[in-house]
């Protein structure tokens, strides 16, 4: 199930190398390296408006740095569409919930199949076998990820009737679907309880287990965070602050500092002193 | 669905049986119609309903191809078989251009470009008296040879077999490309642009397969309504064409493919049978079209799929069953 890759083991998955990104005369992220390896998870944090959905969205071509590189599978990926990126196996989704809300959660993930059942106009007017089987295929995976995902029973419900929690869950599973290298999710666990977090968590480690290599993932719920990631990187301004383990972050003064001042920071490390 | 394609196979069968039915040459004249309009109104509905974009525009592929077979019947000699499959493959080119300049807008842009074409062909088709004859127009597209001989009933008959074909053909198409991946895909872009392009979707070429599709549509609908009516003239770009599609669209259900053909037949009778109110007739169709905007904003097909009963989706195919899957 796990999808294999050409990356030697040496070399990152993705590699980001200088990111910025300026609008007008806002530096919104400056100089962001990045890398997440094969087999990794990697969270991103940091406070409201650190540039951690900006970098996803250079990364996944929605902007175009004005400085810096991506590369993905060691190709670069920077300057290219949204969609070329995606099909490149580096598919993500948004921190403002996006599914296609008029349609039912099992069409949802039969649409994110998009790339497996691509076909010619000529099989689209003419031909129809090759299609048919893949669009078979397609359902059977669907309908896999729904049950994965523990959406079994609102398979047939239309987007917009669902909870938020599952709304998420939705979300993950047409990125899914898209069979993605390397999954990047944003803030996938805003909005959920901690019960539900809790159980968003356990499918999150069920899926970097069997469906994708890699996760690279934007949360504020710390649980969460610290719970699944192999890595973490701190981004404040715009700019890397640091990065490490959990243990490392969770030390960390300057990661104190940045999410509750400077005065918290300094009460902090007294007998502690970790960091980095 | 095969809600959908079962009642469109009713519909299609209900249509062979018609004209042995009704014999009245008036009532077969509205059959035609209705078929050229079923024809238009999916044309729209690709875009309204799976583009998820509003033409305005959408009468330059009904002239275009309405020009296209007047003028390869009556320069040329071309007979009906040949100038309206060509009608349509003229509007598809014009389709690709047009699309490849519109399509990168959205929302009121793609709108108001979208009229701006359909107006620059009718200022030309007016203007280029060399080729179009000006607002003279194009008279004496010869008809069929067979319905000349077959009096005025078989004529309406054999006219009306023809439009029958022409629906069948374009819904196959439309049904082919909806179902298909590049159908999927095109609801993808229509509800989330961002998702869509987020699962690999190319929402510019998606857009231009459904739109080129579409503008081939209303050519074949325009070649056939030039050979019917005898007469092309600048006012094929006119904008009550676009209105009645516009209704039929929405008053059927966009985005279902059985919506605009129910549409199509409906506004075609009500058109008729309004008639005896003369001057309120627009009035009353307003209205009725205000009425059904404000309370089935999803027109027709939305009220019948309140009904889960009749229309049920498929359901997922179950897990336990799980041969032929690669994994």
């Amino acid at each position: 199930m796990r999808p294999e890759t050409t990356a030697s083991p040496a070399a990152p998955l993705l590699r980001a190398e200088r990111l910025s990104i300026t609008f007008g005369g806002i530096k919104a992220v400056t100089d962001f390296d990045l890398t997440v390896g094969d087999g990794e998870i990697v969270s991103l944090i940091g406070p409201n408006g650190a540039g951690k959905t900006t970098c996803f969205n250079m990364l996944t071509g929605f902007y175009r740095p004005t400085g810096g590189t991506a590369q993905f599978r060691g190709q670069v990926i920077t300057g290219l569409k949204p969609h070329a990126i995606a099909r490149r196996g580096l598919v993500r989704s948004f921190q403002k919930t996006s599914v296609m809300k008029n349609l039912t959660v099992f069409e949802n993930v039969v649409t994110g199949h998009y790339l497996q059942t691509r076909q010619s106009l000529m099989q689209t007017f003419l031909f129809e076998g090759a299609s048919k089987r893949a669009a078979e295929a397609a359902r059977q995976r669907s309908a896999e990820i729904v049950q994965l995902l523990g959406l079994g029973t609102r398979s047939e419900t239309p987007a917009h009737h669902l909870s938020c929690g599952d709304l998420r869950l939705l979300e993950v599973g047409v990125a899914l679907a898209a069979r993605p290298t390397l999954l990047m999710l944003d803030e996938p666990a805003a909005g959920l309880n901690t019960a539900e977090a809790n159980a968003f968590g356990e499918v999150l480690r069920t899926i970097v287990a069997t469906q994708v290599r890699s996760l690279l993932l934007v949360e504020h719920n710390m649980g969460l965070v610290m719970g699944v990631s192999d890595r973490i990187v701190v981004m404040n301004f715009g700019r890397k602050l640091i990065e490490g383990t959990p243990a490392e972050i969770l030390g960390s003064d300057e990661v104190r500092e940045a999410y509750l001042g400077k005065g918290a920071a300094g009460k902090g490390a007294a007998g502690k002193g970790a960091g980095r | 669905m095969t809600g959908e394609r079962s009642s469109l196979l009713f519909v299609l069968v209900l249509a062979a049986v018609f004209p042995f039915a009704v014999q009245n040459p008036y009532i077969l004249h509205l059959a035609v119609i209705a078929g050229i309009y079923v024809v238009l109104a999916t044309s729209l509905n690709l875009i309204v309903g799976y583009v998820g974009e509003f033409s305005l525009g959408h009468t330059a592929f009904f002239g275009i191809g309405a020009y296209a077979a007047a003028l390869l019947s009556t320069a040329a000699g071309l007979p009906i078989w040949l100038t309206v499959p060509l009608a349509g493959l003229l509007a598809g080119l014009f389709g690709i251009v047009i699309g490849a300049i519109t399509l990168r807008l959205q929302g009121p842009y793609f709108v108001i470009v979208t009229l701006a074409f359909a107006e620059v062909l009718r200022i030309v088709a007016t203007n280029w008296i060399g080729l179009t004859n000006g607002p003279m127009g194009i008279a004496g597209v010869p008809q069929p040879a067979s319905v000349a001989a077959a009096g005025i009933v078989g004529g309406k008959q054999i006219y009306y077999f023809m439009a029958a074909g022409m629906v069948a053909v374009s819904l196959y198409l439309a049904w082919r490309l909806v179902r298909s991946n590049s159908g999927r895909a095109a609801v993808a872009v229509r509800e989330n642009r961002f998702v869509a392009q987020s699962i690999g979707v190319d929402p510019f070429l998606t857009a231009m397969h459904v739109f080129t599709l579409s503008a081939v549509l209303a050519g074949f609908a325009g070649g056939f309504y030039a050979h019917y009516v005898s007469f092309v003239g600048p006012e094929v770009f006119r904008f009550s064409f676009m209105a009645s599609m516009i209704i039929m669209v929405l008053m059927g259900g966009k985005g279902t493919l059985l919506g605009p053909v129910l549409g199509a037949v409906i506004v075609v009778g009500l058109e008729e049978y309004l008639r005896q109110a003369q001057e309120l007739r627009l009035t009353l169709f307003g209205l009725i079209v205000m009425a059904v905007v404000l309370f089935a904003p999803n027109g027709l097909m939305g009220l019948l799929a309140r009904r889960p009963a009749w229309l049920a989706r498929r359901a997922a195919p179950a897990l336990v069953s799980n041969q032929g899957e690669p994994a």
